[in-house]
């Protein structure tokens, strides 16, 4: 039994060895729909943000958002954000969209190259370092995507949007952070069951 | 599952991230190579997930509406007080246009003016602003048996919003006049200069290609022009700002990114052809036509 005082300790998730009870069939789906929580929740904001809501900056804070969640559950879940859920994300997005497709799907599968292959470096630094590296790569993808799509559409793209995309990125991403951080902890942990 | 060893399955594993790249690339090139396909394979997504979007935005929209409602109660006598004022204002116009509208169905009647035939239209809901980045599109649902075509005009209710480009069997696409690739003939009802709407994916469309000696007046009418075919003539669309000197901007009269329920016009473009003429020779691709020109009872202004 892992009571609360362990949740804290930073070695709660490694299972310990020893004898213990067979899992019921409950605790199966349970664990099955906690490693469905990063993916889940990265689902529901890109349907929530395609409501014609009156959410101001909605087009530009789904980018963000997206790339933001793919970004921390590479470096710390990447069991529950595996490569081909990031790609049936980007295919969502890109499906849904008016826009060129494809480009939206290699944008979201380099942040995820670059979060999943240097994990156990990011997973070592601290929050600021973490963001500061999420704030270039996002920088850099948002350019690729801006001139990507002028490329393809043949003229150059407004630079307003690139760069609302930027901002909200970068700002969002320590708010998300905390989010993804207690569910972490919490509601998207397998190993808690 | 085909037994492997532990060298094989990493190095599987290893290889699954270049090849989504290849992937991503291959669907990047795809959609330059067969833009029809892709398109058809969205119609068929969207038409699936509309009826999931208006699931998604019920509850979220009852909850906005509760909220609204808080906020409207803060400046009820304030808001009474100004619509009573406006009440009274607009009361005195409504006799005037029935006056004018008297006045014209007699003038009408004097010239045997043929009347213009009712529009066929039919009213949505807008269940997804599927609007990306740099992209500005709404998508609507539909009947199973509907009749909207690509090419139809969509408008809100105060004036046009948009061109119907896809249509499904429950979803149709409408590209707004914002999108960056809007280009729309317009025509400015104060200086009667003809000009070119342009969206930049910004709100507001700006006007471009207006006469060097009659520049838009700040605060005039804008309506469509049937020039090129695309659009009947005399759509509203909104007013002219200038956002800053020497740049002009169409405002529409509703914001267009808050866009609820939206009305899909059939102008019937396609039958009107101009009537036989022996001996005329006409060229072979480009029909020399007009197209309907909206009057205030196509759109259903009309009173009573």
């Amino acid at each position: 039994m892992i009571t609360k005082k362990d949740h804290s300790q930073k070695d709660s998730h490694i299972r310990k060895p020893g004898i213990r009870p067979s899992r019921t069939k409950f605790q199966w789906i349970d664990i099955w729909v906690r490693s469905l929580v990063p993916m889940g929740f990265t689902v529901f904001v890109i349907l929530f943000l395609s409501t014609p809501l009156d959410i101001p900056g909605r087009n530009e804070l789904l980018p963000a958002v997206v790339m933001a969640s793919v970004y921390f559950w590479a470096i710390y879940r990447p069991k529950s954000m595996p490569a081909i859920g990031v790609f049936c994300l980007g295919l969502l997005i890109d499906l849904l969209n008016f826009s060129i497709p494809g480009i939206v799907i290699l944008l979201l599968l380099i942040i995820y190259g670059v979060g999943v292959t240097q994990r156990f470096r990011l997973a070592r630094y601290n929050f600021v370092l973490v963001w500061l590296v999420f704030s270039f790569i996002s920088l850099g993808v948002f350019l690729l995507q801006w001139a990507l799509t002028s490329a393809f559409s043949l003229k150059l793209m407004p630079f307003y949007s690139f760069l609302f995309e930027i901002i909200f990125a970068i700002g969002f991403y320590p708010l998300l952070s905390i989010i993804f951080t207690w569910a972490h902890r919490t509601i998207a942990d397998p190993d808690q069951v | 599952m085909i037994p492997l060893s532990i060298q094989i399955k990493q190095g599987l594993a290893k290889l699954v991230l270049p090849l989504l790249f290849v992937f991503a690339c291959l669907i990047m090139l795809l959609g330059q190579a067969q833009p029809k396909f892709v398109e058809a394979v969205r119609l068929k997504v969207s038409d699936y997930l509309a009826p999931g979007y208006a699931l998604v935005e019920e509850p979220f929209g009852v909850l906005n509406g509760f909220l609204q409602n808080l906020k409207n109660i803060q400046h009820v006598a304030a808001e009474n007080k100004a619509l009573k004022d406006e009440n009274l204002q607009l009361r005195r116009w409504y006799h005037v246009a029935m006056g004018l509208a008297d006045e014209n169905e007699t003038l009408k009647k004097q010239l045997h003016w043929m009347p213009d035939p009712a529009l066929s239209f039919i009213t949505t809901r807008v269940v997804a602003d599927i609007s990306g980045v740099y992209r500005k599109a709404i998508l609507v649902v539909l009947d199973e048996n509907h009749k909207v075509r690509p090419g139809q005009v969509a408008l809100d209710g105060f004036g046009l919003v948009g061109r119907v480009t896809e249509v499904g069997d429950r979803s149709a696409r409408i590209l707004l006049i914002n999108d960056d690739s809007s280009r729309i003939p317009v025509r400015l009802l104060n200086s009667h200069a003809a000009a070119i709407m342009a969206g930049d994916n910004s709100l507001y469309p700006r006007l471009i290609f207006y006469p060097e000696d009659k520049h838009p007046v700040e605060g005039e009418r804008v309506v469509t022009d049937a020039k090129g075919e695309a659009l009947p003539a005399g759509i509203p669309i909104g007013y002219v700002h200038y956002i800053q000197p020497g740049q002009p901007v169409v405002i529409p009269y509703l914001p267009l990114d808050r866009l609820k329920i939206i009305r899909i016009f059939d102008y019937g473009m396609q039958q009107i052809v101009a009537p036989d003429a022996p001996g005329r020779v006409v060229s072979t691709k480009k029909k020399n036509r007009q197209g309907p020109v909206a009057s205030p009872n196509m759109l259903g202004h009309n009173e009573e």
